[in-house]
């Protein structure tokens, strides 16, 4: 997978590199973009060097976008001597270069980022300013020649400005997408019992206002979980969770914190918590699978259950969901976590992407997905404010309401959200459960 | 080996150069320009000559325009030059003659 490279092979990809150049050059009259990873030592390609090239590829191309740059062309080469890719601009050399240099600058990994521009007379553009060496901060070209450091430094010190801005990526965007994912929960409309854009369902502490807050509060916490997920990646997967469970207690304070003292994401800290610890487990490129992920998180679960229910009793139970195993058996959230979320990928997250890609709002295939939940969950909040026997009637109404129309008309929700509200109702568990299908659907679609 | 027509190699990206080499006039004739000329440009000239005495080259005016490249990229692109100059475009002998 990562092959060494001599000084032949080098010298002979720079100048097929050179010969492309001129090639496009002369095809179109444009100035291009030539952009290489600057990585000493034979090893010129890895799964990590590649990443880091990808991160680098997409930063140039949104920051051309952003300027209004057109790019007519580009081409890229993944070999063993290197990731190489060559864009051709319709723009001012100048102008590229400005941006070029800006990102070789500033990018948390523009150092590694060799952007050459070239003009349509065929002259490269020079930098104001020198490049500096990623070791001592010199002139870059002076410690080259004199070969100031080693091999072994120079490759120590490429894999930790890699492997830092790329776990960074990583965490920042499971971090983004998980709150996007809560937000998207809430506002979905109508639904039943909830609280949604319209109102507050069953509850009166709490709002729209509040769930916002909440998900925003968390942001940093999701950010910890993938990256303590990253860091205990190589211990057994429980090893996981129990590195993140004073975080989960701590994001609980943030919660109440930021939403005057209202529990409005506690199962997601859990369940979204879970998940983003996962996602640090796993590879960037799993991200896109949900069966891996879930597969993931159901390992980091893996005897919770008998870990905190079993031997628990009516009397000594503390929390609602103790209580209900010690009663009737239901094992909650700590259940479904340790089957892997069953019903998010049986029912869930089908029925949410279907919908989608039939053409429906997020609203439509939303609550149809949270209905798809609730018919198949034993929803501990539906338990807490109807008991089990209530709980137990309404899935199947919604079971048999969905086997009539997958997809319930906006009248039909409300009319449930209705009678939601008057019975004082309220699917919280379900909700979270589409959390996730939220934030599996944005994995999937997340590019690197 | 004789130089018998213009031949170039190399580029002009950082840490390599780009050596061009035409007919002479009876003598080596050396045009260089370098990015580390101050530092390097007793070190750079002396390994351009050497490796053109080693491939026997008497009769050059020899052009090289550097990047900071480090002397096997230099002596592998002095070479490179010189046997395209001699018609040799493939499989280049990398230091198969010259040790």
């Amino acid at each position: 997978m990562t092959q060494t490279v001599d000084l032949s092979q080098v010298l002979e990809a720079r100048e097929r590199r050179v010969y492309r150049q001129q090639a496009l050059i002369e095809q179109y009259g444009l100035p291009l973009v030539s952009f290489s990873m600057n990585i000493a030592g034979p090893i010129k390609n890895s799964p990590l060097i590649r990443r880091g090239f990808l991160l680098g590829k997409r930063t140039l191309l949104t920051q051309l976008k952003l300027f209004g740059i057109a790019v007519i062309h580009q081409e890229q080469t993944d070999a063993v001597t290197g990731c190489e890719g060559l864009f051709v601009a319709d723009a001012k050399p100048e102008r590229v270069k400005r941006i070029t240099g800006a990102i070789e600058d500033h990018a948390p990994l523009g150092r590694l980022y060799d952007m050459d521009v070239i003009g349509a007379d065929g002259a490269k553009l020079e930098r104001p300013e020198p490049r500096r060496c990623l070791i001592c901060g010199q002139p870059a070209r002076e410690c080259a020649r004199s070969r100031a450091h080693s091999v072994e430094e120079l490759q120590g010190a490429t894999r930790t400005m890699l492997m830092t801005a790329l776990n960074d990526d990583d965490a920042q965007t499971a971090a983004r997408l998980a709150t996007q994912a809560l937000l998207y929960e809430v506002c979905v409309t109508p639904k039943p019992g909830l609280v949604d854009r319209w109102n507050n369902g069953s509850h009166r502490d709490m709002d729209i206002y509040s769930f916002m807050s909440s998900a925003a509060a968390l942001w940093p916490y999701f950010e910890t979980c993938v990256k303590i997920g990253r860091k205990t990646a190589h211990q057994p997967a429980p090893q996981t969770l129990s590195a993140l469970r004073w975080h989960g207690v701590q994001a609980e304070c943030d919660m109440l914190r930021a939403t005057g003292g209202v529990n409005t994401h506690k199962g997601a800290v859990y369940s979204m918590g879970l998940l983003c610890g996962a996602l640090g487990r796993l590879n960037r490129e799993q991200w896109t699978e949900p069966l891996a992920v879930l597969t993931e998180t159901a390992a980091m679960a893996r005897g919770s259950v008998e870990r905190e229910l079993r031997g628990v009793t009516d009397e000594t139970a503390s929390t609602a969901g103790q209580r209900f195993f010690a009663l009737y058996g239901v094992t909650g959230v700590r259940g479904e976590a340790e089957k892997g979320f069953p019903t998010v990928l049986a029912y869930g997250l089908p029925v949410l992407e279907a919908g989608l890609s039939q053409g429906k709002t997020p609203d439509e295939a939303g609550a149809a997905a949270l209905l798809a939940l609730l018919a198949h969950t034993a929803d501990t909040n539906m338990i807490a404010r109807g008991g089990m026997k209530r709980q137990g009637e309404i899935r199947a109404k919604i079971e048999a309401m969905l086997r009539a129309a997958p997809y319930p008309a906006k009248e039909t929700v409300q009319q449930l959200d209705e009678a939601f509200m008057a019975d004082n109702l309220s699917p919280g568990g379900s909700a979270d459960l589409l959390s996730l299908c939220w934030m599996l659907h944005f994995l999937r679609e997340a590019r690197i | 080996m004789e130089i018998k027509q213009p031949a170039v190699a190399g580029t002009l990206e950082s840490s390599d150069c780009m050596v061009t080499v035409e007919p002479g006039q009876g003598e080596i004739e050396l045009d260089l320009d370098s990015v580390v000329i101050r530092q390097y440009g007793r070190q750079i000239r002396k390994v351009i000559h050497e490796t053109l005495d080693r491939l026997d080259v008497k009769n050059a005016r020899v052009t090289v325009v550097d990047k900071g490249a480090l002397d096997c990229t230099i002596k592998a692109r002095v070479e490179c030059a010189v046997y395209r100059s001699n018609g040799i475009k493939d499989n280049l002998p990398w230091g198969g003659v010259i040790k």
